[in-house]
């Protein structure tokens, strides 16, 4: 296991993410960065979980088109292995370029799951199947140490050691295991068969296709793809494309943050 | 460039700015969130105008979270409308923004 700060304090807070490295991909060097500017953004400090791996997963990979090796189990675990009381948890593929997380840190929840997003190139389905849960999002999620959380990720490493009943009985579309539907099932058994309500304010932005660049210009973050350009403000965004998180234009993006 | 091709990029250049509009309208949305006293609060003028006709000093009103939180209304009003001020000048300026580089 390969961590960081790993001194727990009296109130700590801070940041974690998962990341291991696949055949393809190098998610430790991606999440080394995205934390860097997670870390400077909100001002906490950050750990990076290296789990070994007990099964693995495969994703399809929006640059070459090809299904890739990914090791996304095991999420669960971040209760124990996280070294914070109060614990924000992002995807390594999660940038973080404002403050507004911090204030959830000021409201009384166990944990908070992020409910909405929406991509900049096509519409998300609002539901896990045609008569399934609304999506929840583990992308990114925080929470608290207390027996109620502890419920919350006990329950969602059960659904993922059984996930072909949960997905049978929750008619989820996908035979491919998310941690984005463990998530929603646990989330929803939790409540008492009942949809939960609180949620990360705001709608999470996916960048969803081929990047060739992201700059800065004042308060605005120009997103270059294959054919179009993108304004957007300075926000939080998920980036799917692991090919750009690789390269040197993002190394340079997030020095020059 | 054919007649077809223009009007495909024409097409394109609307759409993006709508596309550009949608996410800066998100993040405004998401900024609109105050946090008061463990609650969580999205000013809005629905709300700023319900509290500011509350008779009393005190109140209990419902977060985001469907929680009753204790409000100080003359507290809380000071920080929704210096906060509601703020975030709607940043939407305001940045929208601005967006139309100088709007092709259509």
């Amino acid at each position: 296991m390969n961590t960081m700060n790993l001194e727990k304090l009296e109130k700590s807070r801070g940041i974690v993410a998962f990341a291991i490295n696949t055949e393809t991909t190098n998610y430790v060097e991606i999440a080394e960065r995205t934390l860097k500017v997670a870390s400077q953004t909100l001002a906490l400090p950050y750990t990076i979980l290296s789990p070994e791996v007990s099964t693995r997963n495969q994703r399809f990979d929006i640059d070459t088109h090809q299904f890739v090796q990914w090791n996304n189990f095991d999420r669960h675990s971040v209760y124990e292995l996280s070294p914070y009381e109060e614990t924000l948890v992002i995807d390594a593929d999660y940038l973080i370029l404002d403050n507004s997380l911090n204030k959830i840190f000021d409201t009384q929840w166990d944990y908070l799951l992020q409910r909405n997003s929406y991509a900049l190139t096509q519409e998300w389905p609002s539901t896990m199947g045609p008569n399934s849960l609304p999506f929840v999002w583990a992308t990114v999620f925080a929470f608290r140490k207390t027996v109620r959380s502890k419920l919350f990720f006990d329950l969602v490493g059960r659904v993922q050691y059984n996930y072909e009943y949960y997905r049978n009985l929750f008619n989820i579309v996908e035979r491919n295991f998310r941690n984005d539907y463990a998530f929603a099932i646990a989330d929803y058994i939790l409540n008492g068969y009942a949809l939960g309500k609180q949620s990360i304010p705001g709608n999470m932005l996916t960048v969803d296709q081929v990047i060739k660049s992201i700059t800065v210009r004042g308060s605005q973050l120009i997103i270059k793809d294959e054919t179009r350009s993108f304004v957007i403000p300075r926000t939080n965004i998920h980036i799917m494309s692991k090919a750009y998180l690789q390269s040197n234009n993002f190394l340079s993006l997030v020095d020059n943050l | 460039m054919t007649n077809i091709d223009n009007l495909v990029n024409e097409i394109r250049l609307a759409t993006d700015f709508q596309i550009n509009k949608k996410a800066l309208r998100e993040k405004i949305q998401t900024d609109l969130h105050i946090t008061h006293n463990g609650g969580m609060f999205k000013i809005t003028p629905e709300l700023y105008a319900f509290i500011k006709t509350w008779p009393d000093d005190e109140m209990y009103l419902e977060d985001i979270y469907q929680n009753p939180i204790k409000i100080d209304k003359k507290e809380f009003l000071l920080t929704a409308q210096q906060h509601y001020q703020l975030v709607m000048n940043q939407w305001h300026n940045e929208y601005h923004e967006l139309r100088k580089i709007r092709k259509i």
